[in-house]
This record gives structure tokens, C-alpha cells and sequence, in this order.
């Protein structure tokens, strides 16, 4: 016995099934072919593993399109808000249900309508369509300087865009920051990036948002301060970009130190 | 597009029209300035035909920027503009029944483009049939778009390139309300080159064919 068993040969390693494997190995002539079958069910269950896993990714990549689609089409509404409130164009009163059989109310005939007025037909416009999101936004009341996006994590702010108020903030496809063509903005964000880092050394987290939103603020005036050293508005085709921590006062870059 | 100011240059003493436009060329370059290419801008004007009323009928005006080279305009002095494409011309020769184009009263400003900073700064001269009328300055700045807030801004520009003569607010802006600018669609600036033409087709320039 112990001659005949080395000449057994070593069952092969390759076997999918492992130990249920072995049932091949028998030599026994049974009417049922469980080896055969108990592979083509392991191949079956293998090929619905794969298929299951295939519709989830498409299902994922099909919503993260549609979401894609709803936060182009959402940013779309809210340029044209900001163009329509700067413009305080008239709008028309909901004239749905009861209300379209009584007379309608006098509408303004003024382009300029007090913001309230405006609010309110916004937040109807957002009621008449319950899956639409509106944010408003004033940045600056109604006057339009430039446009800052302040992007923070946490309270920490991890960089600044700074563009002009009518210029595009992203490319076509919606991904990429576009390049501002106005000098202005870049010396802008230079000296808010500069602002960051100084605060950062001496202020806590909590007053860190506090100080550059008040700094931020200070731009309201940006094209109508002159600088509160030489007098004038410009310098090397530049407005007083420079304000002081303390005070605010509008400084030309150069007439800071 | 931000906020724009057209205003007239006059032509300096014992100069020419030519030599006015080089002198304002060479100050804007010892500035700083960077030309940029050309510009221009041309104005027609169409009678309506068939007055049934008997009041004075208001003319058209038709008006093409280089800046919109695929737009054109169509105004009346102190009444709607229409913004439309350049196939607006050729609509207005199938419509010569109702308006006929005075062709002898055609304007063109054509001229030298710079910029600097954020400021684009544009020197044409104004001819009518050939005939050198006077001297127009344009100046854009960029990053601003409500009008009554740079205004100084653009002044004290100005002032820095064409001396003195400098004008007020323009009318177009000092119209609007507070803090409202019109959209960019160059609306306003055409309004300012409408008026400064008329304001030119009425001054006579004896002596002055020179292009």
C-alpha cells in the first residue's frame, strides 16, 4: 500500500471549485454529473456577480451626470439672478389660482424696485418649483465691484478667486477656473492672499473669518477712494488696492510703506 | 464689457486733423500705452417714406461697432435701439420702399486702438463723404460696470492724456438711475456715438478734406 500510494498522482491546484474539485476524481460511474454541474454553477454565479457590479457603476455614473447637469443648469440661474438684480428688471406678478380672476395690482413702472420686492418674487418663483434650489446673493448691494470666491476648509481659507464682475468665473465645461483679463483682480488677489497669511500668525480661527470678510467689505469703494497718501485715484493704471487693518483707508500698493 | 466714455478732441491750434490724432498717439504712448490694432465705427441714416401724420418723422439710424463685428444696431436719436445681426442690412435694402438711406450723410470713425492697464483707449478720426469732421476718443474701462462709480476714475485718465478737455458725465449715464448699467451690448456707447456725429454733421469744416 504504501508503494502504490506514491505512484497516486498530486490532485490539481488549478481547480476552481477547490475541495468540490475533487469529486472529479472519482471513478466511480454516477447516473448524476454533479462535477459538471457543480461548475456550471460556480461559472453562472460568477458571470452574475460581474453583471450586478457593471449596472451599479453605470447607475452611479448615470446620477453623477444628471448631478452634474442640475449644478451647471442651477449656477446658469444664478448668473442670470445676478445680472437681473443688478439690472432690477420688472417682474410680473403670480397671477395662478383665485387670484388671476381678481384685478391685477399696479405694477412698478420704475426699473429700480426696492430688493424686499425683489425677494419676494424670487421666493415665489422657488415655491412654484419645490425641487429648485434659489440662493440669493447680494455681494454688494446693488452696486457690482468684483466677484471674490472665498474657498475655505473649515475656517481655513485655502485660496481666492478674484475676477471682474462681468467677466466668466469657469470655462465651457463648467471644471476649470478661467484666467482673468483684468489687471485689477489679479493685483486684487495678490493682496488678499497676502491679508490671509498675515492673519493666520495672529488670530484665532474665529476671528480669522470675521477680519476678512470685514476686509473684503472694505472694497465696496474700490473705484471711487482715492488714496489717502498721493490723492489721486490712480496709479500706474491701478485704483487703491491696499487697505489698512486698522482704519480701512484705501492705499496704492506702492503708498503703503 | 465695462463702462465707456466717448467725448470730441478738438483739433489743436495750427494743426491738422492728422496731426491732432498723432500728438494724442504719442502722449498716450509715452503713458504706457500698447497699440492694439484698428477700430471703427460707422453710422447710416434712413428717411421713413410715406409720413401720413405731417409731424417731423424721426430718423433711423444704423450702426455697426468693430468690437461686434457680427451685430448691428438700429436707433432713433433718444428712442429704442434694436441690437441685431449683420443680416439687419440687407433686411433694410428690402425695406427701401418704407425707408430711404441718405447715403451723402454717411459717418465713419475709423482710428488706432490701445490699451492700458484696464483701460482701452480708442482714437479715430470722424469723416462724412470724404471729409475729415473732427477727432473722437473712446475710453473703456474694464473691470468696472456701473458708470457713476468710476466716473473720477476715468476722468482723472483722461485728464492724464488729453489735458483739459475733458467732458462731464455723459448724458446717456447721467439719465440712468443710481448704481444701474446698461448690459453689455454696447447700447450706451453707440447712444455717445450717435450723438457726437450729429453733433459733428452740424459744424461746418471749411478747408478740411483732409482723410
Amino acid at each position: 500500500m504504501e508503494r502504490l500510494s506514491g505512484l497516486v498522482g498530486r490532485p490539481s491546484e488549478s481547480h476552481p471549485l477547490h475541495n468540490s474539485g475533487l469529486l472529479s476524481l472519482d471513478p466511480v460511474q454516477d447516473k448524476t454529473p454533479l462535477y459538471s454541474q457543480l461548475l456550471q454553477a460556480y461559472k453562472w454565479s460568477n458571470k452574475v456577480n460581474m453583471l450586478t457590479l457593471y449596472s451599479q457603476l453605470l447607475q452611479a455614473y448615470k446620477w453623477s451626470n444628471k448631478l452634474l447637469q442640475a449644478y451647471k443648469w442651477s449656477n446658469k440661474l444664478l448668473q442670470a439672478y445676478k445680472w437681473s438684480n443688478k439690472q432690477s428688471l420688472k417682474r410680473s406678478a403670480n397671477q395662478m389660482g383665485a387670484s388671476a380672476k381678481r384685478r391685477p395690482k399696479v405694477q412698478p413702472s420704475t426699473l429700480v424696485l426696492p430688493p424686499q420686492y425683489v425677494d419676494d418674487v424670487i421666493s415665489r418663483i422657488g415655491r412654484m418649483f419645490p425641487d429648485l434650489t434659489i440662493e440669493l446673493f447680494r455681494p454688494n448691494g446693488t452696486s457690482a465691484v468684483l466677484l471674490a470666491i472665498v474657498v475655505m476648509r473649515s475656517l481655513f481659507i485655502d485660496r481666492t478667486v478674484v475676477r471682474g464682475f462681468n467677466e466668466n468665473v469657469y470655462t465651457e465645461d463648467g471644471k476649470t477656473w478661467l484666467r482673468s483679463y483684468i489687471n485689477l483682480s489679479l493685483s486684487c488677489l495678490s493682496l488678499v492672499s497676502q491679508t490671509w497669511l498675515r492673519s493666520y500668525i495672529n488670530l484665532s480661527l474665529s476671528c480669522l473669518s470675521l477680519v476678512s470678510q470685514t476686509w473684503l467689505r472694505s472694497y465696496i469703494k474700490l473705484f471711487q477712494s482715492p488714496c489717502q497718501r498721493c490723492g489721486r485715484f490712480l496709479q500706474d493704471g491701478l485704483p487703491p488696492t491696499w487697505r489698512d487693518f486698522r482704519t480701512l483707508e484705501a492705499f496704492h500698493d506702492t503708498c503703503r510703506m | 464689457m465695462g463702462v465707456t466714455c466717448v467725448c470730441q478732441v478738438p483739433v489743436a491750434e495750427g494743426k491738422s486733423v492728422q496731426q491732432s490724432v498723432d500728438i494724442v498717439h504719442k502722449k498716450l504712448e509715452q503713458l504706457g500705452a500698447v497699440k492694439q490694432g484698428s477700430f471703427w465705427v460707422d453710422c447710416e441714416t434712413y428717411h421713413p417714406t410715406g409720413n401720413v401724420s405731417g409731424q417731423p418723422s424721426k430718423l433711423l439710424y444704423v450702426m455697426h461697432n468693430s468690437e461686434t463685428p457680427l451685430s448691428c444696431m438700429g436707433l432713433f436719436e433718444g428712442g429704442p435701439c434694436l441690437i441685431a445681426d449683420a443680416n439687419f442690412d440687407v433686411l433694410m435694402v428690402k425695406l427701401k420702399s418704407h425707408f430711404q438711406n441718405a447715403k451723402a450723410h454717411k459717418v465713419e470713425c475709423r482710428g488706432s486702438r490701445y490699451r492700458y492697464c484696464d483701460f482701452l483707449i480708442k482714437v479715430g478720426t470722424v469723416t462724412m463723404s470724404s471729409s475729415a469732421r473732427g477727432i473722437s476718443v473712446e475710453v473703456e474701462y474694464c473691470p468696472c460696470v456701473v458708470p457713476g462709480e468710476c466716473w473720477n476714475l476715468t476722468k482723472e485718465f483722461m485728464q492724464s492724456f488729453l489735458g483739459p478737455s475733458v467732458p462731464e458725465l455723459p448724458s446717456v449715464f447721467a439719465a440712468k438711475p443710481e448704481g444701474l448699467f446698461a448690459p453689455s451690448d454696447c447700447v450706451d456707447t453707440m447712444t455717445q456715438y450717435l450723438e457726437l456725429f450729429n453733433k459733428l454733421r452740424k459744424m461746418q469744416m471749411p478747408g478740411s478734406n483732409v482723410r
